[in-house]
C-alpha cells in the first residue's frame, strides 16, 4: 500500500486535466442553454423593466438596489417567504423521519419484511403522478359544502347534518377548507409530504445499499442490535446522502410552486397564507404588469436565503463530505 | 369568473343532427396560395371546430383524417392551442409575439382584449383590407371594444354577448308559484326584489334549493353597472359605489345563506345546472348553448334539466364575455385572415348559416333579425325565443367601463370580498388590502 | 423467546404502518382509474370508488377528439424522457466522477457553481430563454428539452454524494495499475458500481421529464409534437365544457408507462452491487 501511495502522488498532478475534461460537457451545455436565464435574472434585478397592464414597455433602466429595497419594504415577498418556510417545515420534518424509518425497516436484513418489494413500489406511487392530478383530488375532497371531508364530519355529527343549514341556526356548519389559510397550508404540506416521502425513502435506501455488507456482518458478529447498527454504521456512512436529501429538499421547498398554486382557488382568501415565493415571482412577472425587475429581485433574495441555509447544512454535516473529498483526492 | 366566451361545436353538431341534411352553405374562395400554413393561436378547440365544420366546407377545402385543414389553394391552417387556466394561453402568446414566432392570427377574450388592442402586436383591420364601414351590421359595442386609443379597429367578434337570467321552470313553480317567464321577471325585476325572492326560495325549499350559485355570479352582472372603469385616465384606482354595494349585497347573501356557495366554474357550480340545488344562473349568449346544455345532464327535452329552463331579462341589462379575432402584427397571409374574418363576422349569409346550426348568437343585426322574423325557438328553453330578449338587451350594453386591467383586478377584489363575507376582515381593512394588492400587481397605478 | 416476541411486535407495527401508507398511496390512483370509467355528469356529482360503465365510451370520445393522438403523444413523451434520462445519467455521473476522483484547482469552485445554479429561481427569464431558443431556431424541436439534461445539477450532486459513500478509490487505483485508461475506468468500473444510484436517478429523471408541462408548452407549437401532459392539458383547455371522464382516462394512460418504468428500474435498487469491488 505504501509504495502505491507514493506512486500515485506523482501521477495525481497529471490526472488533474481529466478532472477538467470530465466536467467539461456539463459546463459547455450549461453555458449554451442555462447560463442565460441565470445571468439575465441577475441583470434584471438591478433594472427598472416592465410591461405595464396597458401594454407599454418601461425601461430597462439601471436603478441600483431600488428593486431590492422595494420588495423588502413593500409588497408580499416577506409574507411569501414566511409562508414557504412554514409549509416546508411542516412537510419536511415528518417526511425525513418517516423516510428514514422506512429505509431502516426495508434494509434491515434481520427483520425480513415480507412483501417489501410491493410496499416499496406502492409508497413511491404518489411521486409518479403530476401535482395537478393529485391536487384535483384533494380539491374535491375538501370541497365546500358537499366534499367528502365535510360529509364525513356531518355523518360523525361534528357539524350539522344539513350542510345547507343557516349559519345562525346550526351550532357548527361545513368548513370552507380551501378558504381558510391554515387548513389549506396543512393540506398543501400534507400533499407535498405524501408525494415525496417515497422518493426520499428510495434515495436513502439506495444510499444504504451502497454501504459494504461486510460492515454489518462484522457488527452482527460483535453482538450489535439492528438499532445500534443503524445508528453507528448506517447514519454516519450515509451522511453525504442525507446531506443531499436535506439540501435538495430545502431547494425544492424554497421553490415550492405546483401544489400551492393548484390548491389556490381563484379569489380564495387563503392566498395571503399560502402564496409562496415562486408563486409571487410568477405573479409579478406574468400577471398584471410584468415587472421583471422586482420579479428578479425576489428571485435573488430567495437564492440568498437558500444559499445561506444550504451552507449551514454543509457546515453541520461537513465531516464526511468536503473533508472526505480532500482526503480522497490527496491520497 | 374571469373570462369568457364562446361556444360551440360538439354541442352544435349534436343539436343539429336534424339539420345535417339541410343544404350546405358555400362561398367563393379566391385567396392566392402562399405555400405557408396559416397559424392561429387559441385557448380551446372551438374556433378550430368552426373552421373545420363551416369555413373549410364552405370554401371547398378538405379536412384530412388526422384533422389537417387544407384550403382549395393548397395552403394549410394550423392551430396552437393552450389552456386559459393558469394564464398559459397568454404566456405562450406573449412569448410568441415578442420572439417573432410564426403567428398570423389569434383570439382574444373580453377580459383582456384591450391589452392586445392597445399594443403593437395587433394589426388594424384596415391594414388587412377591412374598412370600418364593412362592420356596420355588427353590434356597435363589439366594434368599440376593439378600437384602440387612436381609433383604429384591431379585432372583430363573431358573437355578441348580452346577458339574461336563466331559471328552472319546475323549481320556480314549486317554490315561488311562478308559471310564466313574465311572472318570473316580476320576481327578479330589480336587486331588492331579487334578494326577497332569494329568501323566499331558500325558505320554501328549506335550503335545498337556492336562487343563485354564489355571490360571484352577481358581480358578473353588477360590474357592468359601474360608472367608471377600474382605472381612470390618470392611472388611479377607482372604487365605484357599485363595488361597495356589491360587498354589502354579498355579505347579506352569505349571512342569510342565500346562495348555494358554488363559486363560478367550480364543480358544484357546473353540477348545479343538472341538479335541483340551484334555481337560476346569470348567463350570456355563449353560456346557454355551450355551458348549460353541456352540463344539464341531457340532450333533448325531458332528459336531465333540458327543456326545463327559461330566460328573463333579470334585474338589469348586462353583457358577459365575447371573443374577438385579431390579425397578428407578424401576419404573413393577410388576404386569408381577411377572408376568415369576413366569413364569421361580416357576411350575413355565412353568419346566418352558422347561427342556425350552432345556436350561437352571431354578431350581425341583419342576420339575427331575419332569424327572429322567420320564427325562432329553442327547445332547451322550453321552446322560448330568447333571441328576441337578447336583441332587446344588446343596444343597452355599455362597455365604457371595460379596461385592460379587468381580469386581474376582478380577481384581486374577489379575494377581498370573500375575506369580508367570511368574516375574516371588516370592510375598511378589505378595501385597504385590495388597494395594496392592486398597486403591487400594477405599480404604475396609484390608489388614493 | 422474548427476542422473537419483540421482533414479532415490531413486525406487526411495520406491517400496520406499511398497510396504512399503501392504502393512502393507492387511493388517488383508484379514484383516477374509477373516474376514467365514469361519465362527466357523475364525476361532477362526487367522488366514488365504484367503477362506472363508460370506459368504452370515454375511450371512443378520446379517439374521436380532433387533437388527441395517444400513440403519437406517448412516443413523443418517450423520446423526450428517454433521451433526457440517458443524457442526464451519463454526463452527471461523469461530472460527479470528475469532481470526486480528481484533484484540480477549480474543483471546489465548480462544485459551488453547480450547487448555486440549483438555488436560483429562473422563472423571470423564461421568456428571454424562449426568445433565445427561437433565435437559434430551436423552438418546436425537442433539443431544448433534452440536451440541457447534460447539465443536471441535482443529479450531479446526488452522484457525487453517492460516490463519497460507495465508490472505493482503491478500485480506481487498481484499474490504473492494470493499465486501464481513465475513461475506460469510468465506463467499465465506476458506472457498474453505481447501479443502485443510476436506477434511482433514472426513475426520478424519467418521471420528472415525462411529467414536464411548462417548458414543452412554451417551446413546442406543432400538435404532432405534443407530449402526453400537453395533450391532457388540451383536453382540459375548455373550462366551460371539460369532459372529466376522458381527462381521467388520459391521465391514467399517462401514468401507466411510468409505473412500468418504475417497476423495471426498482429491481436494480438492491444490495451488494459494490460487494465484489470492496472485498479484495
Amino acid at each position: 500500500m505504501k509504495n502505491m501511495a507514493t506512486g500515485r502522488k506523482n501521477k495525481s498532478v497529471s490526472y488533474a486535466r481529466y478532472g477538467y475534461l470530465f466536467i467539461l460537457p456539463f459546463f459547455l451545455v450549461y453555458i449554451v442553454f442555462q447560463a442565460y436565464p441565470l445571468i439575465n435574472t441577475f441583470y434584471l434585478a438591478f433594472q427598472k423593466y416592465m410591461l405595464t397592464g396597458a401594454g407599454k414597455w418601461v425601461g430597462p433602466k439601471f436603478v441600483g438596489l431600488d428593486n431590492f429595497k422595494n420588495v423588502l419594504t413593500k409588497g408580499y415577498a416577506i409574507r411569501a417567504l414566511s409562508n414557504t418556510s412554514i409549509m416546508w417545515i411542516i412537510n419536511f420534518i415528518p417526511q425525513i423521519f418517516l423516510a428514514l424509518l422506512l429505509a431502516k425497516w426495508f434494509t434491515d436484513t434481520r427483520m425480513r419484511i415480507r412483501g417489501q418489494g410491493l410496499i416499496k413500489v406502492l409508497v413511491f406511487m404518489p411521486n409518479i403522478i403530476t401535482a395537478a392530478s393529485i391536487s384535483v383530488l384533494f380539491y374535491s375532497l375538501m370541497a365546500y359544502p358537499q366534499g367528502p371531508i365535510n360529509s364525513l364530519l356531518a355523518t360523525l355529527g361534528v357539524i350539522d347534518a344539513n350542510i345547507y343549514a343557516n349559519p345562525g341556526t346550526a351550532a357548527l356548519v361545513a368548513v370552507r377548507f380551501l378558504e381558510k389559510g391554515w387548513y389549506t397550508r396543512i393540506a398543501i404540506a400534507f400533499i407535498n409530504f405524501w408525494m415525496w416521502y417515497g422518493n426520499t425513502m428510495i434515495v436513502l435506501i439506495s444510499g444504504i445499499l451502497g454501504i459494504s455488507p461486510t460492515l454489518y456482518e462484522a457488527a452482527e458478529i460483535d453482538g450489535a442490535t439492528s438499532g445500534q447498527s443503524f445508528r453507528k454504521i448506517t447514519i454516519p456512512l450515509i451522511k453525504p446522502i442525507i446531506l443531499y436529501t436535506l439540501v435538495t429538499s430545502l431547494i425544492g421547498g424554497m421553490q415550492m410552486y405546483d401544489v400551492s398554486a393548484l390548491m389556490l382557488q381563484d379569489g380564495s382568501p387563503a392566498k395571503a397564507m399560502i402564496q409562496t415565493n415562486t408563486m409571487y415571482i410568477m405573479e409579478l412577472v406574468y400577471s398584471g404588469t410584468k415587472d421583471y425587475g422586482r420579479g428578479a429581485a425576489v428571485s435573488i433574495l430567495l437564492f440568498i436565503v437558500t444559499a445561506v441555509l444550504s451552507l449551514i447544512l454543509f457546515f453541520i454535516l461537513r465531516d464526511r463530505d468536503e473533508n472526505m473529498v480532500k482526503r480522497r483526492g490527496q491520497k | 369568473m374571469k373570462r369568457i366566451a364562446s361556444m360551440v361545436l360538439a354541442i352544435a353538431m349534436l343539436l343539429t343532427i336534424g339539420l345535417a341534411a339541410a343544404e350546405a352553405y358555400t362561398t367563393d374562395f379566391d385567396v392566392p396560395a402562399t405555400g405557408k400554413p396559416l397559424v392561429i393561436y387559441s385557448w380551446n378547440d372551438e374556433f378550430q371546430g368552426m373552421l373545420k365544420n363551416y369555413y373549410i366546407p364552405a370554401v371547398g377545402g378538405t379536412v384530412e383524417d388526422d384533422g389537417t385543414m387544407i384550403l382549395p389553394n393548397g395552403d394549410k391552417i394550423e392551430f396552437v392551442i393552450n389552456p386559459n387556466d393558469g394564464g398559459v394561453y397568454q404566456q405562450k402568446l406573449d412569448a410568441a409575439l415578442s420572439a417573432g414566432e410564426k403567428l398570423d392570427m389569434f383570439l382574444m377574450e373580453a377580459d383582456y382584449a384591450l391589452k392586445y388592442v392597445n399594443s403593437d402586436y395587433t394589426l388594424p383591420l384596415s391594414e388587412i383590407g377591412i374598412t370600418e364601414d364593412a362592420l356596420k351590421d355588427q353590434y356597435p359595442y363589439t366594434v368599440d371594444v376593439a378600437r384602440d386609443e387612436n381609433g383604429a379597429i384591431k379585432g372583430s367578434s363573431w358573437q355578441a354577448a348580452p346577458g339574461l337570467f336563466l331559471y328552472r321552470r319546475s323549481l320556480a313553480e314549486k317554490y315561488l308559484g311562478v308559471k310564466t317567464p313574465e311572472e318570473m321577471q316580476e320576481k327578479v325585476k330589480d336587486w331588492d326584489t331579487f334578494l326577497e325572492t332569494a329568501r323566499e326560495v331558500a325558505k320554501a325549499s328549506e335550503n335545498a334549493t337556492k336562487l343563485i350559485p354564489s355571490n360571484g355570479d352577481v358581480w358578473q352582472v353588477i360590474r357592468t353597472k359601474r360608472e367608471s372603469p377600474w382605472v381612470n385616465d390618470d392611472l388611479e384606482l377607482v372604487i365605484d359605489d357599485q363595488v361597495k354595494w356589491y360587498f354589502d349585497f354579498a355579505k347579506t347573501l352569505r349571512d342569510e345563506n342565500l346562495t348555494a356557495n358554488a363559486n363560478p366554474w367550480s364543480e358544484a357550480w357546473n353540477a348545479g345546472i343538472g341538479n335541483d340545488s340551484i334555481m337560476g344562473y346569470f348567463f350570456s349568449t355563449w353560456g346557454i348553448q355551450w355551458v348549460m346544455t353541456g352540463n344539464c345532464g341531457g340532450a333533448a327535452p325531458g332528459e336531465g334539466t333540458y327543456g326545463d329552463w327559461a330566460a328573463v331579462d333579470g334585474p338589469q341589462p348586462y353583457y358577459w364575455g365575447g371573443t374577438w379575432l385579431a390579425a397578428a402584427s407578424s401576419c404573413e397571409n393577410k388576404p386569408l385572415v381577411k377572408d376568415i374574418i369576413e366569413y364569421f363576422t361580416i357576411e350575413e349569409g355565412s353568419m346566418k348559416d352558422y347561427c342556425l346550426k350552432s345556436k350561437d348568437y352571431v354578431n350581425n343585426t341583419v342576420a339575427i333579425q331575419n332569424i327572429i322574423d322567420a320564427g325562432f325557438t329553442f327547445d332547451f328553453l322550453g321552446g322560448q325565443d330568447h333571441y328576441s330578449l337578447f336583441q332587446a338587451v344588446t343596444p343597452l350594453i355599455d362597455t365604457s367601463t371595460m379596461s385592460p386591467y379587468d381580469q386581474n383586478i376582478n380577481m384581486l377584489m374577489d379575494t377581498e370580498v370573500n375575506s369580508y363575507v367570511n368574516g375574516d376582515k371588516d370592510f375598511d381593512t378589505a378595501i385597504a388590502d385590495f388597494k395594496n394588492a392592486v398597486v403591487d400587481m400594477f405599480p404604475e397605478i396609484t390608489a388614493e | 423467546m422474548k427476542y422473537s416476541v419483540r421482533i414479532g411486535l415490531k413486525k406487526a407495527l411495520v406491517y400496520t404502518v406499511s398497510f396504512v401508507l399503501c392504502v393512502m398511496s393507492v387511493m388517488p390512483f383508484l379514484v383516477m382509474f374509477v373516474n376514467a370509467s365514469r361519465e362527466n355528469y357523475d364525476i361532477q356529482q362526487g367522488i366514488s370508488l365504484i367503477p362506472g360503465n363508460m370506459l368504452k365510451e370515454n375511450m371512443q370520445t378520446l379517439r374521436d377528439r380532433q387533437n388527441f393522438n395517444v400513440a403519437r403523444g406517448m412516443w413523443n413523451s418517450f423520446q423526450v424522457a428517454g433521451l433526457s434520462t440517458v443524457l442526464a445519467l451519463y454526463f452527471s455521473t461523469l461530472t460527479a466522477y470528475g469532481l470526486v476522483v480528481y484533484s484540480f484547482r477549480l474543483r471546489k469552485a465548480a462544485f459551488t457553481l453547480i450547487m448555486a445554479t440549483m438555488m436560483i429561481p429562473t422563472q423571470v427569464s423564461i421568456v428571454g430563454f424562449f426568445t433565445f431558443m427561437f433565435r437559434m431556431g430551436l423552438t418546436n424541436t425537442y433539443w431544448p428539452l433534452t440536451i440541457p439534461a447534460i447539465a443536471s445539477p441535482t443529479v450531479v450532486f446526488f452522484m457525487r454524494q453517492y460516490m463519497l459513500t460507495a465508490l472505493p478509490l482503491e478500485m480506481v487505483e487498481a484499474a490504473r495499475i492494470d493499465g486501464s485508461s481513465e475513461f475506460n475506468t469510468f465506463n467499465r468500473i465506476a458506472l457498474p458500481l453505481m447501479k443502485p444510484a443510476l436506477a434511482t436517478q433514472a426513475i426520478f429523471i424519467f418521471i420528472g421529464s415525462w411529467n414536464r408541462l411548462f417548458e414543452p408548452t412554451m417551446l413546442i407549437s406543432s400538435q404532432d409534437k405534443y407530449t402526453m401532459p400537453m395533450l391532457v392539458a388540451l383536453l382540459r383547455s375548455d373550462r366551460f365544457r371539460t369532459d372529466y371522464g376522458t381527462v381521467y382516462l388520459a391521465l391514467s394512460l399517462t401514468v401507466l408507462p411510468l409505473i412500468v418504468v418504475y417497476l423495471l428500474l426498482s429491481k436494480h435498487i438492491i444490495r451488494g452491487v459494490a460487494l465484489g469491488g470492496v472485498k479484495e
